[in-house]
């Protein structure tokens, strides 16, 4: 007992139970202050929340009466619900992982009014919403300023030329100081005379040819040492003649290179046949994909977070890190186990269910599932219709991707939407009954998705003050129904879509003729422009490779004189007059003591 | 500060034994280098309050130590990496497994490599605070007790403060 100080457990037991009552009674406020600052900060406008109840056995957290403001349009919510209900894994949580046992919301709406206009913290960025007005029906407004393209640095054949006339100042300052260092023709001569007074040399004895033998090599070691700077010098000809010509192949390459990235870049391969049906529902479609773009961005970064095993280690930092091991029976760090979100959309409710939600499904060995539900086709008021969809999806440890699902709209009442607002054209949907039947699958990664749109009983409506538009809109306005092909094939994260409608067919023919003159003319200006551009850097370019092809040939042409040179056959020549002289001597004795 | 500081130099001056001295600076080592909100530090705090040691020495010492901390956090970290990656990292890969394990977040190089420098440290400031207080009582107290100064220093008002206060970790 002397050791011990049980008051002190008391005390220690007594700030514990402090600190949990404190909890415990601050934890409703709490989150609710949390949802509402961390809610604006991250959308950028205020965010409401009525009420916030907790329960701490099982962890279950009650939001009531949430309201996000839009930001863009502060006198309306950009998401709000009557009640959110989810229940959390608490002792997971505390290891950082959220497992959600279960999920309601409950009338989960989008764009609804608000009753007192909320705050915006943070102006939304609007660098998407200046779409290109395809509907001008002068064609030049669309096509980009010739002079203006011409001037642009960036212009493959501008930078060429400029990489042309690097090259030829680069190479010009090398061959010259590399003639520089050459023979001379001087010097040249003066070896060829060195070698013809060797071969002038009056031959007595032996000890003469020896003695032009010696005088001979050290001149062929002198050839040799010419013929070695020769070879050398014929290297760097020969590689500035490679660089130069291929700077000048490149830049005339570069005016047709430059042709394909203007013309992709400003469609302007695809303007004689433009997909109508993409101009004229595209922008309402962008507005729908942008939801599930959103969605995109804010997963990505958790499935590469997430890695192919649990040892994925963080990066060494001042404040030491976490090292994590393989688990025995891993989870995943988010796994809503089941879900259930009521959506009004439009006074029309849809159920939504969703089943093991996770990014990790490896890990639980079952894929998510999603089904959205909706039907009043019964009642006598129908908004809506049937709707049935249904979506399963998993990721392997890799991160690739299996997903497939189906969904089918009937009878789906649309009433004026807003399709296009522009100077040219204005153009609403007044009334149409929609129906919708697709579906997609994406097998390692590779999406394809097919959906039909059919649109029966249109009416359309709008103004137009182009002719382009106005062809549209007397199209449009002619037809009861309207059907359209949605595909989309390629990665999942990043696929191409296609617009198929026989829309396309009803107008192509009326604009190409007038199209096609139109861009035939701005090809052949720039074009011109271009040509013009390269002109002199090529004349440079060209001028230079023709001198280092004469180089070239002098130093050949030096080659070879010192190649014969080294061949000459002088020693040989005075021996054979030696031997000649000895034998001549020999015959005079001879005939002498013959008396020949 | 001024009434803690009393209570420190009461403690030394007091009857508490130097090892209850010593065992509160040692523990208050532990303390001081582990992270604030962690469970060694929780574990650490419960033991001060049920052992019978010197609070206030603990409270001071902890404090002093802080700034030690700042100077040996590098150190604490290099070790905890060099333990959860090295040779012995297998051995944390089961430990690993354990939810006590990872509720104590010893996986984290700072927490684990704190706890380990904690108590590799602890004992030797144990015996040589514990050799120190005994040199205080024996060689320093004695010497001040006799200076003018200090029996001045006996009238005045911080000497009224230190004579009211009660020593914790006495024993009853």
């Amino acid at each position: 007992m002397r050791y011990f100080r049980w008051q002190g457990a008391l005390a220690f037991i007594a700030i514990l139970a402090l600190v949990f009552a404190f909890v415990y009674l601050l934890a409703g406020p709490i989150a609710k202050l949390a949802i509402e600052k961390g809610g604006a900060e991250y959308t950028g406008a205020e965010v409401n929340v009525g009420k916030v109840n907790v329960a701490l056995s099982p962890f279950v957290l009650n939001i009531v009466e949430l309201q996000a403001t839009d930001p863009k349009k502060p006198e309306n919510n950009m998401v709000s619900f009557k009640d959110a209900t989810v229940s959390v894994d608490l002792w997971q949580l505390i290891f950082g992982r959220t497992i959600i046992d279960m999920l309601a919301v409950n009338d989960l709406t989008f764009g609804d009014k608000r009753q007192k206009m909320g705050q915006v913290y943070r102006a939304p960025t609007d660098a998407d919403q200046a779409s290109q007005n395809p509907w001008a029906d002068e064609v030049e407004i669309n096509l980009p300023d010739v002079n203006e393209l011409l001037a642009n640095a960036d212009l493959k054949t501008v930078r060429r030329a400029q990489a042309l006339e690097q090259s030829y100042a680069d190479e010009k300052a090398k061959l010259e100081a590399l003639k520089a260092d050459l023979p001379s023709k001087e010097k040249l001569a003066e070896y060829q005379e060195r070698v013809k007074a060797l071969s002038k040399i009056k031959v007595k004895t032996l000890a003469d040819i020896e003695k032009i033998k010696k005088e001979f090599d050290a001149l062929k070691k002198e050839f040799k040492a010419e013929k070695a700077k020769l070879a050398q010098a014929k290297e760097q000809v020969l590689a500035s003649k490679t660089r130069i010509s291929d700077d000048i192949s490149a830049l005339k390459n570069a005016p047709e290179e430059d042709w394909q990235d203007i013309s992709s870049k400003y469609q302007l391969s695809t303007i004689e046949t433009e997909d109508f049906a993409h101009m004229i529902f595209g922008e309402k479609a962008r507005e729908y994909y942008q939801w599930a773009e959103l969605i995109l961005t804010h997963v990505k970064p958790l499935l590469a977070s997430s890695g192919a095993t649990d040892a994925a280690q963080e990066a060494p930092s001042t404040g030491g890190r976490f090292i994590h091991f393989d688990e025995e029976n891993p989870l995943p760090n988010f796994w809503l186990k089941k879900g259930n979100v009521s959506i009004t959309l439009a006074d029309t409710s849809y159920s939504i269910s969703l089943d093991d939600i996770t990014h990790q499904h490896w890990l639980i060995n079952k894929a998510s599932a999603i089904a959205v539900n909706a039907d009043d086709s019964g009642s006598t008021n129908a908004k809506l219709g049937t709707l049935a969809a249904k979506s399963q999806f998993k990721l392997d440890s890799a991160q690739v991707l299996s997903a497939a699902g189906d969904w089918s709209l009937s009878q789906f009442p649309l009433n004026n939407i807003d399709l296009q607002e522009s100077d040219a054209i204005s153009l609403s949907l007044v009334h149409a009954l929609l129906k919708v039947v697709g579906e997609f699958s994406v097998d390692a990664g590779e999406l394809t998705l097919n959906s039909d749109f059919s649109l029966t009983d249109n009416e359309f409506n709008g103004e137009a003050s182009s002719k382009l538009a106005n062809a549209v809109l007397g199209a449009l306005s002619s037809t009861d129904s309207l059907n359209l092909n949605l595909s989309a094939d390629g990665n999942w994260q990043n696929p191409d879509w296609h617009v198929k409608s026989e829309l396309d067919k009803l107008l192509a023919g009326a604009v190409t003729s007038q199209l096609s003159g139109e861009l035939a003319g701005f090809k052949n200006e720039l074009q011109a422009g271009l040509t013009e551009k390269m002109g002199g850097s090529l004349a440079l370019g060209e001028g230079g490779l023709t001198q280092a092809l004469d180089i070239e040939a002098l130093l050949t042409d030096s080659d070879k004189a010192f190649e014969n040179l080294m061949k000459s056959d002088v020693v040989k020549q005075q021996q054979k007059k030696l031997e000649d002289k000895a034998k001549d001597k020999l015959k005079d004795k001879l005939g002498d003591l013959f008396g020949g | 500060m001024l009434t803690l500081l009393a209570k420190l130099i009461k403690a030394l001056n007091s009857e508490s034994s130097p090892r209850q001295i010593a065992a509160a600076i040692s523990l208050a080592l532990i303390f001081a280098l582990s992270p604030i909100v962690s469970l060694q530090a929780a574990v650490v705090l419960f033991i001060v309050l049920i052992i019978r040691v010197n609070l206030a020495s603990f409270i001071v010492a902890a404090t002093c130590f802080e700034g030690v901390n700042l100077a040996l956090s590098h150190l604490s970290i290099a070790i905890g990496e060099a333990l959860l990656t090295g040779a012995s990292a297998s051995m944390f890969a089961g430990l690993y497994q354990f939810d006590w394990f990872k509720l104590a977040q010893w996986h984290h190089t700072y927490n684990l490599g704190s706890l380990v420098l904690g108590l590799v440290l602890s004992l030797p400031v144990f015996f040589i605070a514990n050799s120190l207080v005994a040199k205080y009582r024996e060689h320093v107290m004695a010497y001040f007790e006799r200076l003018a100064i200090v029996k001045a220093l006996k009238a005045s008002r911080i000497f009224q403060i230190y004579q009211q206060l009660p020593v914790s970790g006495d024993r009853v």
